[in-house]
């Protein structure tokens, strides 16, 4: 008895499951689901939220999202120094439904220093949008006023220096300067512009090195300013000398400006494949960075908008290309620092 | 049956006997596999690379020895002395909570055993691999019914009901609105 | 005290809060983290993540103060599955687990719940008051934690596991160091530099301890589950209704000791930098214990209510002391309040020693609404926990599939990586081998937490402090300090074996 009731039910039961599981793969598949999707625009962040690039894109998209008529989604994807996001973004289709907000020379880094599998050539450029200057910062209390003194004190008896992360411009200007003036310096990654911030405000190393956006500028009475990686001094940070200003134009890239980009990267192809969607986004995107409730927003987020600088897709890419080739020029400063301590 | 035991081995050399406990050989042998890999992945790293690991790998694996010492080996004629101690050391740790002799319950229809836990995992393994090709709907369901249906559940209504409207209320709550990529 | 040093500050919280946006965000978000917390899987930390894109369109008091309310919503909610099924809903509600459930299995689960959240909202209010008098002084003195200190901190929560579970010590550490080299998977902090990634792009941040404890917790205790059949043991009668809440009630004013000591302990542990309800709820059920009585210390884990007083006093209290340095200084005190300090930086407030003076309004206005959150706490749980109760007794084959697919969710939702959920479902299996074992499983997961802690403490203050041992591990009367307690709790385990 118990047999055959039980082998009806478990039939009703496999055929009704089955009819369940089909009706949904059906509705995946013929995009029923998605019809809640078809107007979004996926915004990769390559670092955690709160972070400097996080907070960059989460303001620019409600204006972009205004004059694009597309909602923008932004996801975060952090680690390995932005080559978790780079890769998401590599994977992405170039349809014009993926952007990213990437930072140089990081970006370069992953594919030059890491194992990344993608290049230059993987992604076209959107545009920039704003250049945070490489700045030292040192603990109110040390008995040096400016980047030269503090070179001299370092030569004494060396000193500790936080980098934001191994491999970036904090770390290229603090080798740079090891390497001309021939310091002893102990280079310590605190992994992260607070880090070092903190690191700095605590007095735990004798400087630290960041960009003065991400470094907040609320922090102005703090700390030492020793002086930006710049040949004209930055506009961000008070009387601050830039290093021409400290006759320390020994030092590489100072002519040229050592500094963080940021700019908007979308997957490689758009532009060929799709002139006229690429065109919309860079347009829209050039829009939005002039939105007048975007700058009260950048204003707001520390002074953001008084280092907005906009470059086009052409100029952009140009960047890319310098960067990538001073990155370069300089391996071999970065790999001794690897892998010969 | 409600229980798999790994075989003790016993070898002995004259009046000496040698025991292994080769369940509790796992874990530590589990351990001592992953610093081998994780020592040959990393052997050709800077040596600031591994300042902290490395000190923390040699650790790792002497306590992986050591554990195997003195938790799953004894030596002696009577084994009896070296089985109590270990006995002890577990009674308030959360194995007790989960002894399932006390805890069955005898509800006539045995769906509670080894086999159907095994047939979970399974199961499992199964709806992650298939989640990313197939989707998380269809798959959900799937995994859902099936599970359900392992458990006893017979009703068709109850099956078919609670897994689409399970998977659909997920689906809502964490991707269209918590926007998780699923 | 600060009243006097930011009146104007402190007015305009009082405005701030007295909005009817606020106030019902304030009701929501307590509301959302209970059910969230409940959610075995789903912590605090990923509440926050995962509502924190929810809330930008709202204005940043509003959505800042939704946050924080689900924030201590969840830890409150952690316990509920501890206490009913033996599956802690977050990190801070492991220890929940031990007396909670036990409670449960003799029917009492209304009552534990109930102590749970009469200890929950009144130590969340302890740790609120500490939060809004004594900010200055404590961030202070967390301060002088530097980066061998940090390392030393690790190190002793680690060697107290043992000491608290009862377990063999050789085992513990061995569980704990594993989960130490789990945690260096990934870049090394310094020269970024990959290790035992398996070729996989998403473990170059390193494994996710989230995912580690959904594995662990969830998905092992589902398996567990499937095996022995039952949360309840059948035949035992089940206590209900309003009695088991006077009991309640009545079990918390007769411990007064018990229950104050926890909400401290919480409210010290929460103030330090990286140390946030995971590391409390177990040193205040191990301070519990060692206080008490032969007698009664034998019988902890057995499911005695002050078991569950010490973890879930403890855990509540730590997050209005997480918000101490996260407020005051830009350091968060844990994983929860890190993703608070994104939420705070991305409406607009810069989080940091000027933050007081630049956004003092909205900031007291977030440190007032704890007050309230606590006490919708302690009204929620108090009114939910009959209810509560009875999830008890939905019959286990829909708890198994649905608890599994809640924790593929969850695993995924951490950080959208689909290895992530290959990573969840190892460590369920390494968790059922853990139990049959008998593995502590907290000394893994704790490993896994504390790792980057432990490294990067140990890297940096090597470097620091010129790469010389002793400089390091004498590096302040904090260290000396912490030396002494980890060399105390490695003896006494020694001499229990």
């Amino acid at each position: 008895m118990a047999l055959t009731d039980l082998g009806r039910r478990e039939f009703l039961a496999a055929g009704v499951t089955g009819l369940s599981v089909t009706a949904a793969y059906g509705a995946e598949a013929f995009g029923v689901t998605e019809r809640f999707d078809e107007a979004r625009v996926t915004a990769v962040v390559p670092w955690a939220q709160g972070g400097g690039t996080d907070r960059a894109m989460r303001i620019t998209t409600p204006a972009w999202s205004d004059r694009l008529g597309i909602e923008f989604v932004v996801e975060n994807y952090p680690g390995g120094s932005t080559q978790v996001g780079g890769e998401e973004l590599y994977n992405a289709d170039p349809d014009g439904t993926t952007v990213a907000m990437w930072n140089m020379p990081q970006m370069q880094a992953t594919w030059l220093f890491q194992n990344a599998p993608y290049g230059m050539e993987s992604f076209d450029y959107l545009g920039t949008h704003h250049w945070d200057p490489t700045m030292w910062f040192a603990p109110p209390d040390r008995p040096y006023d400016d980047l030269e003194e503090f070179v001299e004190y370092a030569r004494e008896d060396g000193a500790t220096v936080g980098i934001t992360s191994a491999i970036g411009n904090t770390a290229l200007s603090a080798l740079l300067v090891e390497d001309t003036y021939d310091l002893e310096l102990t280079v310590v990654n605190m992994e992260g512009g607070a880090e070092v911030r903190q690191a700095v405000l605590a007095g735990d190393v004798d400087a630290g090195v960041n960009q003065p956006w991400a470094f907040n500028p609320d922090h102005v009475d703090d700390v030492l300013a020793l002086g930006s990686h710049t040949a004209e001094p930055q506009v961000l940070w008070p009387d601050t000398p830039s290093f021409a200003d400290l006759g320390l134009e020994e030092v590489p890239l100072v002519e040229e400006g050592l500094g963080q980009w940021k700019l908007m990267v979308v997957p490689g192809g758009l532009r060929e494949n799709h002139p006229e969607q690429f065109e919309r986004l860079a347009e829209t995107y050039a829009a939005a960075l002039e939105d007048e409730a975007f700058l009260a927003e950048a204003e707001n987020q520390g002074g953001l908008d008084e280092i907005l600088e906009y470059h086009g897709p052409d100029e952009t890419e140009a960047e890319v290309e310098e960067t990538s080739q001073f990155m370069e020029t300089y391996a071999d400063v970065v790999e001794n620092f690897i892998y010969d301590r | 049956m409600t229980r798999i035991t790994p075989p003790t081995m016993t070898m002995s050399t004259g009046s000496r006997t040698l025991e292994v406990d080769t369940g509790e050989l796992l874990f530590p042998g589990l351990v001592l596999a992953f610093c081998l890999f994780y020592y040959w992945d990393t052997r050709a790293l800077p040596e600031l690379s591994m300042l902290y690991a490395g000190p923390l790998l040699y650790i790792t694996i002497a306590l992986a020895v050591m554990t195997v010492a003195v938790q799953a080996v004894s030596v002696g004629n009577g084994n009896d002395d070296d089985g109590s101690d270990d006995g002890d050391t577990g009674v308030e740790s959360a194995a007790a909570a989960f002894d399932p002799d006390t805890d069955l319950e005898d509800d006539g229809e045995a769906v509670f055993t080894v086999r159907s836990a095994a047939v979970l995992i399974a199961l499992t393994a199964g709806y992650i691999i298939a989640l990313e090709p197939i989707g998380f709907l269809a798959t959900t369901v799937a995994f859902l019914a099936a599970t359900l249906y392992l458990f006893g559940e017979r009703n068709p209504l109850a099956l078919a009901g609670y897994s689409l409207g399970f998977a659909i209320g997920v689906w809502l709550v964490f991707v269209q609105w918590l926007m998780i990529p699923l | 005290m600060l009243g006097v040093l930011f009146p104007a500050a402190i007015d305009g919280a009082f405005g701030i809060l007295s909005s009817p946006y606020v106030l019902f965000a304030i009701l929501l978000g307590t509301a959302v983290g209970i059910v969230f917390g409940a959610i075995p899987g789903f912590s605090a930390t990923m509440t926050i993540i995962l509502f924190t894109p929810v809330t930008i369109p709202f204005e940043p008091t509003v959505a800042l103060i939704f946050l924080v309310s689900a924030y201590g919503g969840a830890i409150y909610g952690g316990s509920i599955p501890a206490i009913l099924i033996n599956t802690p809903g977050a990190p801070g509600s492991i220890v929940t687990c031990w007396d909670g459930y036990e409670l449960t299995k003799q029917g009492r689960a209304i009552y534990a719940l109930a102590v749970s959240a009469i200890v929950s909202g009144l130590a969340g209010l302890i740790a609120a008051t500490f939060l809004l008098v004594f900010a200055p002084p404590i961030s202070d003195f967390a301060l002088n934690f530097g980066n061998p200190e940090m390392f030393l901190l690790a190190v002793f929560a680690l060697t107290i596991i043992p000491a608290a579970k009862g377990s063999s010590l050789s085992k513990a550490l061995l569980a704990g160091a594993f989960g130490l080299l789990i945690g260096t998977i990934g870049n090394d902090p310094q020269l970024a530099q990959p290790r035992a990634t398996f070729g996989q792009t998403a473990l170059l941040e390193g494994v996710d301890f989230v995912v580690v404890l959904i594995g662990l917790f969830v998905l092992a205790e589902v398996f567990w589950l499937a095996y022995r059949g039952t949360v309840v043991t059948s035949g035992s009668t089940v206590q209900r209704g309003a009695s088991e809440v006077y009991d309640a009630a009545r079990a918390v004013v007769s411990r007064p000791v018990g229950f104050v000591r926890g909400a401290l302990i919480g409210t010290f542990i929460g103030s330090l930098p990286g140390a946030g309800a995971d590391v409390a709820n177990f040193v205040s059920y191990n301070e519990a214990k060692r206080w008490a009585n032969d007698e009664l210390a034998d019988r902890f884990g057995t499911g005695i209510i002050e078991g569950v007083i010490a973890a879930d006093s403890s855990n509540n209290a730590t997050q209005g002391s997480a918000l101490i340095p996260t407020l005051t200084l830009g350091i968060p005190g844990s994983g929860a309040t890190a993703a608070l300090l994104g939420a705070i930086a991305l409406h607009g407030l810069n989080p940091g020693p000027g933050l007081f003076d630049a956004s003092g309004d909205i900031v007291y206005a977030m440190i007032l609404s704890l007050f309230v959150g606590n006490v919708l706490i302690l009204v929620y749980g108090l009114a939910g926990s009959q209810y509560f109760g009875k999830l008890a007794y939905i019959p286990i084959r829909y708890i198994i599939p649905s608890v599994a697919v809640l924790a593929v969710v969850g695993g995924f939702a951490v950080r959208n990586a689909p290895v992530d959920l290959y990573i969840v479902l190892l460590f369920g299996l390494l968790g059922v081998l853990f139990v049959v074992y008998d593995y502590p499983l907290v000394s893994l997961v704790l490993g896994v937490i504390l790792g980057d802690i432990a490294e990067s403490g140990f890297v940096t203050g090597w470097l620091l402090t010129g790469e010389s041992a002793t400089a390091f591990l004498f590096n302040s009367s904090i260290a000396v300090g912490l030396l002494a307690l980890i060399a105390l709790s490695l003896v006494v385990t020694a001499i229990k074996n």
